[in-house]
């Protein structure tokens, strides 16, 4: 009996491991030519369709660059016509080319896992952290040099943003990732109940004027830079280190860190309301939650909603000492088929298609250039209006972002891409999709921990909360 | 030419076998694997670390358990659902009683009244229970508050499966033991004690068992209803999971499954006669 009972097992865990090997996992996808497999995330890239767009944008978009919305696709199936009509010419033209398989995923750790099991896609679009992890273990191919040259028809090389290519370079991704979404991490919070200048600090997690007022994310990475932030904020405001130095303290990882971070977050986890993945931006709108932490994308879209829901005037703040800056981007897995990739990448970087992406997903694009400023200074500009409405109105300098010619060390002889904007949009949505220079120098990449730190650290987090 | 008829047997152990194919791949595998990685680490060697890790954050010593959030879910996630269990017990067995003792002609439509909730899906429910604590400014108001929400959501939930089996079991109760001790001269009070209350146990304990054990894992009810705030042992297992440390998920899975045992145990679950006569009615 017991000897029948084995065999069984042994039988069907052979037909099942048989039926996998053979017809290959099911979901998994091989590369072809004639289709590029992209993979991103859920609603990030401009879907098209009806009632997507208002009319206010619509006769904007119509006048700005001459394009009809009204029959707008989804821009990956607008890459087809695109490319054939473009690329005709190219050395490499490739007219058997049929279309963009786009695969949309949860997040950066599923795709990681997918890839580990043998997936394979042309293009990915993970955040800053999973690329790198990518890139040192080998699945990524850098791009060519000519491809990153500014030169005609290279869309992506002529439009980056020179401020989002320093950071690019500042983590050796330049050659390999291609820059599509960034944005920093803040408070979103409503400044009639608790003061601006308490969220302008990390300890505004353990104050008394937040107490079970506020959310934290609950996610170890996001918890353990707030952790630090918390730990080194002091130090930081009487040291004012150099950038590199900041970028080490908060990537750091040894013993004795880890156990003042826990401290800290420890104390952080008694006084709040709660942690939340998504769950905060309706208590925010709502005005049940007075502060939630926040990545800068989902930040605008709470303050215009919560304008547009419940009346309030909530505001973005970044910490005084130091903050997170994230970035999404295009890297290229080995055996992509490059031709067509790059092509995409340029397809997505034209200023016409980086305004819709940035109207639709409603976080900041990568990209630079004049048009895309024009979209800002149309979303971000102070109503025209008389002499005496004009002047309250504040001078926001974006030259870091949009002018190539930026000096950092004379920050202020650019002036030639300056908003005039209403001075509340120095805490509001404009401040969330672009801050202020002297923010950004202040803001640092997170790298990916090693194993065993991103096990250290976890192990903590879950002791935690 | 001869031709061999050839006759299929077929006897009713066979159709066990989709049973024991369901029974090897879904339970006596997984099994298998967890209890692989539990003991394993990354290298797959034989290791004790996260059996360590279990005890203490860095592993180095054994009694810091006993201030380890580890221990503290674990005694949470314990006193949750002995509180619910008893809640449901105290609530599902005079209900049970009451309808199976009824003089109503369809006792069953009296009964479904208690089942129609489970038609809705419970996520649903729970989290409309979410507004109504909310509304009753009652939600996330305290760790007390978030306690007594939590064992509202899973006395909610769990409810009906402590009332069916209770009321399954006190329904076959022959009438004329209550008779005779009646006649015996028993008050109808020391007749329920003496009579009724023991042959139902078998209910009891069912009903038991299918509302601590779940009470333990269902972390839906008490992320939902406490803004993740209250963390039962089944939330510490998808955490370790999320968080990339399947080896440490493995052994707390290992350790949540010796508590079933244990309250299985208790419960009488392994007497398989007792378990026979609780089932087998028009509801099960």
């Amino acid at each position: 009996m017991r000897k029948k009972l084995s065999a069984t097992i042994a039988v069907c865990l052979l037909l099942s491991s048989a039926s996998l090997t053979s017809c290959g996992i099911p979901g998994l996808g091989s590369l072809n030519d004639n289709v590029l497999r992209v993979a991103s995330w859920d609603e990030y890239i401009d879907m098209g369709g009806e009632e997507v767009y208002d009319e206010d944008f619509m006769a904007w978009y119509q006048e700005t660059f001459d394009i009809d919305l009204t029959t707008a696709q989804p821009l990956y199936e607008e890459f087809l016509p695109w490319y054939h009509a473009n690329y005709k010419e190219h050395p490499e033209y490739q007219s058997s080319f049929a279309g963009i398989e786009y695969i949309a995923l949860q997040d950066n750790e599923t795709m990681y896992n997918k890839i580990k099991m043998g997936d394979r896609y042309d293009l990915l679009c993970p955040s800053e952290y999973m690329a790198i992890k990518l890139k040192n273990e080998g699945y990524l191919q850098a791009f060519d040099k000519d491809f990153l040259k500014k030169q005609a028809d290279n869309h992506y090389a002529n439009n980056l943003s020179p401020y989002v290519d320093s950071v690019l370079k500042s983590v050796a991704l330049d050659e390999y990732l291609a820059g599509y979404m960034w944005g920093t991490t803040g408070f979103v919070f409503n400044p009639d109940k608790i003061s601006p200048t308490v969220m302008e600090s990390w300890k505004c997690m353990t104050s008394i004027e937040c107490s079970r007022k506020i959310t934290a994310k609950d996610n170890a990475r996001d918890s353990y830079f707030m952790g630090l932030g918390m730990y080194y904020e002091d130090k930081i405001l009487s040291d004012a280190p150099d950038h590199t130095t900041l970028t080490k303290w908060m990537n750091d990882t040894s013993t004795p860190t880890v156990d003042g971070v826990r401290a800290q977050l420890q104390k952080m986890r008694k006084n709040i309301y709660g942690l939340e993945t998504d769950e905060a931006k309706t208590d925010v709108i709502m005005g049940w939650l007075d502060a939630s932490y926040q990545w800068s994308g989902d930040a605008v879209f709470i303050l215009d909603e919560a304008e547009a829901e419940s009346g309030l005037e909530l505001q973005y703040s970044i910490p005084k000492s130091v903050s997170n800056i994230w970035f999404d981007g295009w890297v290229m897995m080995n055996g992509a088929n490059k031709h067509i990739a790059n092509a995409f990448i340029n397809f997505l970087s034209l200023p016409e298609n980086v305004v819709r992406n940035m109207y639709y997903i409603g976080y900041t694009s990568c990209m630079a250039g004049d048009d895309v400023f024009e979209y800002v200074d149309y979303t971000y500009a102070a109503e025209e209006g008389d002499e005496e409405d004009k002047k309250d109105n504040e001078l926001y300098n974006l030259g870091y972002f949009f002018d190539a010619a930026f000096d950092a060390n004379s920050p202020d002889s650019s002036t030639a891409y300056t908003l005039q904007v209403s001075p509340d949009q120095l805490y509001r949505q404009l401040f969330a999709q672009y801050p202020t220079y002297d923010t950004t120098k202040r803001l640092v990449v997170m790298q990916p921990f090693n194993k065993k730190d991103n096990e250290r650290v976890n192990r903590m987090w879950i002791n935690i909360k | 030419m001869t031709k061999k008829k050839t006759r299929l047997h077929f006897s009713r152990k066979l159709l066990a076998i989709p049973y024991g194919l369901f029974l090897a791949v879904f339970v006596v595998v997984p099994l298998l694997i967890i209890i692989y990685y539990a003991f394993t680490d990354d290298a797959g060697k034989f290791s004790f670390d996260y059996v360590k890790y279990f005890f203490s954050e860095n592993g180095d010593n054994f009694w810091d358990f006993f201030t380890s959030s580890n221990f503290k879910t674990i005694g949470l996630s314990l006193f949750i659902s002995f509180s619910s269990t008893i809640i449901c017990l105290l609530i599902a067995y005079p209900v049970a009683y009451i309808i199976a003792k009824s003089k109503m002609k369809n006792k069953s439509m009296l009964l479904l009244l208690f089942i129609v909730p489970m038609w809705v899906n419970f996520v649903l429910r729970i989290n409309a229970l979410k507004e109504l604590l909310q509304s009753l400014h009652i939600y996330n108001r305290s760790n007390g508050w978030n306690i007594f929400n939590t064992i509202l959501g899973m006395v909610y939930d769990f409810l009906p499966f402590m009332i069916l089996p209770i009321y399954t079991t006190i329904i076959k109760i022959d009438n004329s033991y209550l008779e005779a001790a009646k006649d015996l001269g028993a008050t109808p009070s020391r007749a329920f004690l003496k009579v009724t209350l023991p042959l139902s146990k078998a209910g009891i304990m069912s009903g038991v068992s299918m509302v601590f054990l779940p009470s333990m894992t269902n972390y839906v009810v008490s992320n939902y209803l406490t803004y993740s705030n209250v963390k039962i042992v089944g939330k510490l297992i998808d955490d370790y999971f999320m968080g990339d440390l399947w080896h440490d998920g493995s052994f707390i899975a290992l350790v949540l499954l010796l508590f079933m045992f244990l309250v299985t145990w208790l419960t009488g679950g392994f007497k398989a006669d007792e378990i026979t006569e609780t089932r087998g009615t028009s509801l099960w």
